[in-house]
């Protein structure tokens, strides 16, 4: 045996002896699932502790593997442990006292902010940090703004899937069918606040029957200053390009006609006019006609109801993204639309000018929208 | 038959420094190369791979005027002895820095995603103790051990990629061209450093078999380098755009956090990185740790190298736990590095390139 | 006592002199026959000396014993050339006999009797007659027991020297195919043949087998696993680096690509040197197959490879240090599954590996039907009770029980149990240090691959120094379809390189 051989040997045995400095088996650790953050409080004001700092009520939940095993009825799917302190690692510290399992973030799939912390910029900006700073959370956890307070989301448990966390996931993976809000993950949501310090994070409503992601909420300088509903989620989404699918309804004459994009694509221009930046901005989109009406005296076979219909979802959709823009433009005032970005890419000239006082420029910004739609099929019937 | 004799073909001394320059440079020039020139950062790399180009023309040139010898040799030819010794030793330093930098950075994203509370020796002595296994084997472990895990990385990682193109944002590379090309020039020499490895060619050549072919394999390899390199970059600027990548620390790591495998069996695949990792900067330290107690044999005359490798562990090891935090090994390491590097990678080769070719004009006309 | 025997014992004139030295060597030894007896009507005296079972006694009767007895009588009687020259006629005209050597030692004669060939000796002549009369029991030319294969020849090598070098001539009906006998072991004095086709493989090779052979120092041999110990680079390392087949068809397909073989006399076991992580890994029936089914067979089976060294140590590593790298249902489950389980993964992991291992031994040590039952008492019973007694946790029992099938997936049994010892060093590393100490060891594991050389040649080859052998990746993980692979395997150097030729080359 050679000296380096027997070198090795010494290394693996004080190795042995001493080592396993990480090892936590798999079954002695709580997977969090979903991490609610609230802020200790009574009214306006924020309540500020001895140092000065803001204290946070961090709620966990994580399911129960017992409930999983097969064959083990009555067992509690999930547990929820809540606590007081500076961070969510702070708490996740202090419950270490009431859990005899070791916290892992891993497996997170949702953080859910209350909306009273999301209307203070520096208990927003503190929040992101610590997660993006944090390796073991991963890039890929949903972020949520509830509408009142995030302990009440999560005490709500959801018929389908008993943990929270989970279900929301699943929600969000499911979005292909819905665009009454887009999904956002941490990957998502810190490079646009990078970029213009606003955001749009969905918005998470506790109901009596169980919680309903819809609409979004409107972070600017790292504040939560409105919401949006599930329709001007729908406009903004239109505009940026996300929908993959979505039904549309309008009435013809009496007809209730129901029609489903398939594929949408947007084109925008920008150009100076008179000193003011105007926006064009065009979407397409190609879809189906789910339902007209039996016995209706219209043939549906026939060009000329098909261009009718397709000017009433033009206008209909038209009327709403124009409501959702005046909406951002006027009274938020933030640009989460996009326009920043294009003008930045693609018309350097111009956001050279204007990136200094863009924010003033923004509410400023002409915006025209377009929207062409086409019905490319009709279904089984005439 | 194919003995083993301690020689190398010019395609393994490609595979050797593929390995040597892709090492942790990679984790942090995408961030380096955006803050110096935002989305033209393509551009700053490309040039950055033409200087190194450049330089590499000059070392292989420099090495094939002699045969089987390192620069520790040559050198005595070309600038007389104690002036080559002082050269060769400042040459062992760098390596030593090197090594002890690629370590300490091992050992800190090591510790952040896979082993929080496993002390940093630990990682650092384990991975130093493998690596000296390799080193002492000789130049041709070396060489099979780099060709072995070059593919065994990149396939992989390239596969990783590719699952990301759904997610990727080419918009984000525009606009183009907006940079002052002043400023462009002026740092070069952020990427440049991160071809830093080329210049193992005055060590390894003297032990290569078809010296005629290490100016073709040299050249191709920092081409294939800057090409990884470029590839790195476009993805994590189209996946996080300017601003983001410029708030990263480790721009390619966290892209990797992002990775959804469609249907796949592993949920987060940082572990699988982490390994691809952990054999991607072994491959890189090997070759410098090798040279360190290459040059200090060479220094001595003697025939063994394999006497050193023990008693260089632990300078490299000390060294990398000199500092206390990762900022300050960012720092110090990687400005001492670039300053020393200044001088060995740049202005030694140059230098005795000149030397030589004017020492070999004069000798036929002293003859005449 | 060696000195002794070494030295040669002449051969005298009296037969009786001779016939009483070679009985005094052969003191005590029973087995031993001697039959004298006299010639035509000048009473020439004769003696034959065999083994009695390792000589064809039905030959020696009716070739030797009837034709110099009754057929030599029928001989024109000219006294005097029968006198002057009766050795020449005996050896040239007496014995039918196809294979007759003659020898002038004692010593040279004992030895052969004791390898099975009847001596005949010859009054006043200092000559001995080797009669070539072996002829032992033959176990019958069966399928081999550890290389079964659904498409390829069913014979197999048997434990008689002279038919498994038949075995391998059958298919290699090349002049150039040379069969080079040697003798190894001092007191057992095995048959050993060096089999090599002399314009492929290379030459040094060749010198270095015969060279490794012959510095052999070694009383007796009884197996080719003691050769194959002997030759060797490397008798630390737990890799095979040298194959041994049952398969006459692996041993010519070898010696086309360039490779010597060492056949055994008394095993049927054949040495094939020298050999790659890929040859190893390989079966004679990629070969036979098609190549896009060869293709996946290989795939499977370097997959298999990966497995039966890793999967546990996977295990641990995730279990006990990364369980984030599993899905999120797959965590929970696993976490169900360990709930309640007293012992950390690692102990869990040894235990079930050990309790496998034993199954193993056992199952192998039994045959036919209690072997079975071993199998099911054990994999069955003991792994269902040992899950519900809660001391391991299902999970645990899927990995070994995976990890176990496809180590028996790798062809080669050899490299097999390499693995199986590699296993548990990289399940103590990745206890140690989760994926990082599996990093760690894949390492070490590498760094001692990529050293390791079999007679010369890189055992990692193709995947190292490919610059030379950059044509064998055709012949790696996947296997090429055999028009493209026009030459032989680089590996081993060979000097006639073309596999396939075109018209015009014929």
């Amino acid at each position: 045996m050679s000296k380096f051989g027997k070198m090795i040997i010494i290394f693996m045995a004080v190795a042995i002896l001493s080592g396993c400095w990480d090892k936590v088996e798999i079954n002695d650790r709580a997977f969090i699932s979903a991490i609610g953050i609230d802020i200790q409080g009574h009214g306006g004001e924020l309540e500020k502790n001895k140092t000065g700092y803001k204290k946070f009520i961090v709620t966990f939940v994580f399911p129960n593997v017992k409930a999983i095993r097969k064959g083990s009825s009555g067992e509690e799917p999930r547990f929820i442990l809540s606590s007081v302190g500076q961070n969510i690692f702070h708490v996740s510290n202090a419950l270490t006292t009431r859990s005899n399992k070791t916290m892992f973030f891993g497996h997170t799939k949702a953080i859910i902010i209350g909306e009273k912390v999301a209307r203070d910029s520096d208990s927003l900006k503190q929040i992101f940090d610590e997660v993006e700073r944090a390796h073991e959370m991963g890039r890929k956890v949903g972020v949520f703004i509830s509408q009142g307070e995030a302990r009440r989301v999560i005490k709500i448990e959801p018929s389908l899937e008993s943990v929270t966390g989970t279900y929301l996931s699943a929600l969000s993976k499911a979005k292909e069918k819905s665009s009454r809000f887009t999904p956002k993950t941490i990957a998502d949501i810190l490079p646009s606040l990078h970029d213009c310090r606003c955001a749009l994070i969905p918005r998470i409503i506790p109901t009596d029957k169980g919680i309903k992601v819809a609409g979004a909420a409107v972070i600017k300088d790292y504040k939560l200053i409105g919401w949006l509903g599930e329709i001007e989620n729908r406009s903004v989404m239109f505009i940026t390009d996300k929908v993959t699918s979505e039904a549309i309804i309008v009435m013809d004459d009496d007809v209730l006609v129901s029609y489903v994009i398939s594929d949408t694509s947007v084109s925008k221009n920008g150009r100076m006019e008179n000193g003011q930046i105007v926006m064009d901005i065009t979407v397409n989109m190609e879809g189906v006609l789910q339902q007209y009406k039996l016995e209706a005296k219209n043939d549906v076979l026939d060009n000329k109801l098909l261009r009718r219909l397709e000017s009433l979802v033009e206008k209909k959709i038209k009327s709403e993204i124009d409501g959702t823009i005046k909406k951002i433009q006027k009274e938020f005032e933030v640009d989460v639309i996009g326009v920043a970005e294009y003008l930045y890419k693609f018309k350097p000239d111009i956001w050279d000018k204007v990136k200094d006082d863009w924010e003033d420029v923004f509410p400023e910004v002409k915006i025209n929208v377009n929207v062409n739609t086409k019905i490319r099929r009709i279904g089984m019937t005439k | 038959m194919l003995k083993g004799n301690d020689k190398i073909s010019s395609n393994q001394v490609m595979f050797i420094l593929l390995t040597a320059i892709i090492g942790v440079g990679i984790l942090s020039l995408p961030r380096e190369a955006v803050e110096k020139a935002g989305t033209d950062g393509s551009i700053l790399i490309i040039l950055g791979g033409i200087v190194a180009c450049i330089f590499t023309v000059i070392s292989v040139k420099l090495v094939t005027l002699f045969t089987n010898k390192t620069i520790v040799e040559f050198g005595r030819e070309i600038v007389t002895t104690p002036i080559s010794n002082i050269v060769s030793i400042t040459f062992f330093i760098y390596y030593i820095i090197i090594s002890a930098f690629e370590v300490r950075i091992l050992a800190e994203v090591v510790k952040m995603f896979l082993l929080d509370d496993t002390p940093t020796e630990v990682i650092i002595i384990s991975i130093l103790l493998v690596s000296a296994y390799l080193v002492r084997g000789g130049i041709e472990g070396l060489a099979r051990m780099a060709e072995l895990i070059l593919p065994i990385v990149i396939i992989p990682v390239f596969l990783l990629l590719l699952s990301l193109i759904p997610d990727l944002d080419f918009t984000n590379l525009l606009p183009l061209f907006r940079t002052n090309p002043w400023d462009i020039i002026k740092s070069v020499y952020v990427p440049f450093f991160s071809f830093i490895g080329y210049e193992l060619v005055l060590f390894m050549a003297a032990y290569v078999k078809d010296t005629e072919n290490l100016m073709k394999f040299n050249v191709l390899s920092i081409l294939l380098v800057t090409f990884v390199y470029i590839v790195f970059f476009v993805v994590s600027l189209c996946r996080f755009g300017v601003n983001e990548v410029k708030h990263l620390l480790w721009p390619i790591l966290s892209i990797m956090k992002t990775i959804d495998l469609p249907g796949a069996f592993i949920e987060n695949i940082e572990g699988i990185v982490m390994g691809l990792w952990v054999l991607s900067v072994f491959a890189s330290l090997s070759p410098f740790y090798y040279s360190s107690a290459l040059i200090l044999c060479k220094l001595f005359g003697l025939k063994e190298h394999r006497y050193f490798v023990l008693p260089i562990m632990p300078f490299i090891y000390a060294l990398s736990l000199a500092f206390d935090n990762i900022a300050t090994v960012y720092d110090i390491m990687g400005k001492s590095i670039n300053y020393i590097g200044i001088f060995t990678v740049v202005t030694v080769p140059t230098v005795y390139l000149i030397v030589a070719l004017i020492k070999k004009r004069k000798e036929p006309s002293d003859n005449v | 006592m060696l000195r002794e025997r070494e030295n040669s014992i002449s051969i005298s004139k009296d037969i009786n002199t001779n016939l009483k030295k070679i009985k005094e060597v052969l003191k005590d030894c029973d087995d031993i026959v001697y039959r004298e007896f006299t010639v035509g009507e000048r009473r020439f005296k004769f003696a034959i000396v065999y083994v009695d079972g390792l000589t064809d006694k039905i030959l020696v009767s009716d070739y030797v014993l009837e034709s110099l007895m009754h057929q030599a009588r029928g001989l024109e009687p000219n006294p005097n050339s029968v006198k002057n020259n009766l050795y020449e006629l005996v050896k040239n005209g007496n014995i039918a006999i196809t294979e007759l050597k003659e020898v002038e030692t004692l010593n040279e004669a004992i030895d052969n009797v004791l390898a099975g060939e009847t001596i005949l000796l010859v009054n006043r002549y200092q000559k001995i007659i080797i009669i070539s009369s072996r002829g032992w029991p033959v176990r019958g030319l069966n399928e081999p027991q550890t290389e079964t294969v659904i498409r390829g020849a069913r014979d197999g090598f048997v434990e008689t020297l002279k038919v498994n070098t038949t075995l391998v001539r059958r298919r290699i009906r090349d002049s150039k195919l040379k069969i080079k006998n040697m003798q190894i072991g001092r007191r057992s004095k095995t048959d050993v043949a060096v089999l090599y086709i002399e314009d492929v493989a290379n030459k040094e090779l060749i010198e270095e087998v015969i060279k490794r052979l012959k510095t052999i120092r070694v009383d007796v041999v009884l197996e080719s696993g003691i050769i194959e110990q002997f030759i060797e680079d490397n008798w630390m390392s737990p890799f095979p680096q040298v194959e041994n087949t049952e398969r006459p068809d692996a041993v010519a397909a070898a010696l086309y690509e360039g490779r010597v073989a060492i056949l055994i006399d008394n095993t049927p076991f054949a040495l094939v040197v020298p050999v790659t992580i890929s040859t190893l890994l390989q079966s004679s029936e990629d070969y036979y197959e098609r190549w896009i089914i060869a293709s996946l067979i290989r795939v499977l089976r370097y997959i298999a490879s990966l497995i039966a060294l890793l999967l546990p140590s996977i295990y641990i590593a995730v279990t006990a240090y990364h369980p984030g790298m599993l899905p999120t249902q797959l965590a929970l489950y696993v976490a169900a599954t360990r709930e309640g389980v007293p012992f950390p993964a690692i102990i869990e992991a040894f235990i079930m590996e050990v309790t496998i291992e034993l199954l193993r031994e056992a199952g192998m040590r039994l045959s036919g039907p209690i072997g079975t039952t071993i199998g099911i008492v054990g994999g069955l019973v003991i792994g269902q009770a040992a899950v519900e007694a809660g001391i391991v946790s299902p999970m645990m029992v899927i990995i070994v029980a995976l990890t176990t099938i496809a180590s028996f997936a790798i062809p080669s049994y050899n490299i097999a149990t390499g693995f199986r010892f590699v296993r548990f060093g990289i399940m103590i590393f990745s206890a140690l240090l989760g994926l990082y100490g599996i990093m760690l060891a894949l390492l070490i594991i590498g760094i001692h691959l990529v050293r390791l050389e079999s007679f010369g040649v890189p055992y990692m080859s193709p995947y190292v120094s490919f610059s030379e052998t950059y044509s064998d990746l055709k012949d790696s993980v996947v296997r090429m379809p055999i028009q493209t692979m026009k030459k032989r395997p680089r590996f081993t150097n060979v000097y006639d390189k073309d596999r396939i030729f075109s018209d015009s080359e014929e």
